[in-house]
């Protein structure tokens, strides 16, 4: 019988969507390693043990990334995270766990793409789903009082305090009225008078709560039905700047757009989720966005 | 049925943990914002909720916000007060104020920005509230 060496095997050359793959990993890693310095609840000790196994796996082995141990062990650390701080928990850290679920199914089981793909677009489908649904469900939201609110405090559409001197001189003064209220009894004071930082913005306001939800159920449905149609990916990306400038809550927009890169097929699609993973990160790292 | 699971099963969880979150939601008062990865901007932030107390010392009520130098297991009760403002929570900040502060008892109120107002004019809607609480609580 003749055996051959494996020195002599044919190389094969990875197909391209393994290469996008590896780089959602690597994103993805980019993340949970801010998110272990950055989410010490419930304790500090937990997260440097963790960390230290994290470097030992790269120091003695190739490619971690591609093993069930290495995905397994961060399942187990974001299970007892979520357990520990259940209520506390950040939305982030669901679909963190969610997402290493999928990458330790995909290891575990013969590295099946179709079931990696299926898992992945369920967890970006339904929670954009539940996440409309869920605004649907808000008389705050869907009244359009919630966007005005954070508009008149300067929270929503943050990026124009640095375009007008108006909106920022009349949200800085509504939230001095706002912190100057804390100091008094709610129930000797009447009613707290703000004002609008733009025209029409009580319009404004239910207009784009009425476009978020549009599209964001929109863009569930159509990730579900068609995950790869390009459409589909522009609507997640469309929702993911929309809520980045909402509120800058990047540790969760990353996590967005690692599903995102996993699910698409088109290189420019690909290479805008990656970059605004990239710029996410960086954020985090600069202390301006949410983790 | 394992790839039934293997495809699925992390879908289901999803499914499952949203089922879980409106519960908490309804029957605990839990903050929509913890959500299960679904529950952001559903609702106003429980940051902007405000916690008010009536020492049966004094004669006013005071902003917890205002007190200085709160020890961090009060700042965790109160934190959990404000994402879950249920009666065992409040009870549980209660007794810890009672004992930080050394009052015989107090009252207790959560109030947030009543935003859902047709002339855009705010109020501040009382959430929930505690009548009189002790040590013993």
């Amino acid at each position: 019988m003749k055996i051959e060496s494996t020195t002599n095997l044919p190389k094969i050359a990875l197909p391209k969507q393994d290469a996008t793959l590896d780089l959602a990993m690597q994103l993805f890693l980019g993340f949970f390693i801010l998110f272990l310095v950055r989410y010490q609840t419930p304790g500090l000790f937990l997260n440097f043990s963790f960390f230290l196994i994290l470097i030992a796996q790269f120091v003695f082995s190739k490619s971690p990334q591609k093993n069930t141990g290495f995905w397994g062990s961060i399942c187990l650390f974001l299970t007892y995270k979520l357990l520990v701080t259940y209520f506390q928990a950040a939305n982030h850290i669901f679909i963190a766990l969610y997402i290493s679920l999928a990458f330790l199914i995909y290891f575990l089981w013969g590295k099946k793409k179709e079931v990696l793909q299926t898992n992945m677009l369920l967890i970006l489908g339904l929670t954009l789903l539940f996440s409309g649904f869920q605004k649907i469900a808000s008389t705050d939201y869907r009244s359009g009082d919630y966007f005005l609110y954070m508009m008149q405090r300067g929270d929503f559409l943050w990026p124009l305090k640095h375009l007008s001197q108006t909106y920022r001189s009349i949200t800085a003064a509504n939230l001095e009225i706002i912190n100057n209220s804390r100091g008094i009894y709610p129930e000797y004071t009447s009613f707290l008078a703000l004002s609008m930082p733009m025209g029409h913005a009580k319009n404004v306001a239910v207009y784009l709560s009425y476009f978020s939800i549009g599209i964001e159920l929109l863009s569930g449905c159509l990730i579900l039905v068609k995950p790869r149609a390009f459409i589909s990916h522009a609507l997640v990306l469309t929702t993911i700047f929309g809520v980045f400038i909402t509120r800058q809550e990047t540790g969760f927009l990353t996590l967005l757009c690692v599903l995102g890169l996993v699910l698409s097929e088109n290189k420019y699609l690909q290479f805008t989720y990656a970059a605004t993973a990239v710029v996410f990160l960086g954020l985090i790292l600069l202390g301006v966005g949410f983790l | 049925m394992k790839k039934f699971f293997l495809k699925y099963g992390i879908g289901l969880f999803l499914i499952l943990v949203c089922i879980l979150q409106l519960y908490f939601v309804k029957t605990q008062k839990l903050s929509p914002w913890k959500g299960g990865g679904f529950g952001m901007y559903s609702g106003l932030h429980y940051n902007h909720y405000e916690i008010w107390i009536r020492p049966s010392e004094a004669k006013d009520w005071i902003n917890l916000d205002s007190i200085k130098n709160i020890p961090n297991s009060i700042f965790v009760l109160k934190n959990q007060v404000l994402r879950r403002p249920y009666t065992k929570h409040l009870e549980q900040l209660s007794s810890a104020l009672c004992i930080f502060q050394k009052y015989n008892s107090i009252e207790m109120e959560i109030w947030k920005p009543d935003i859902y107002t047709p002339d855009s004019v705010f109020k501040k809607q009382k959430v929930a509230y505690l009548k009189s609480a002790s040590i013993e609580n």
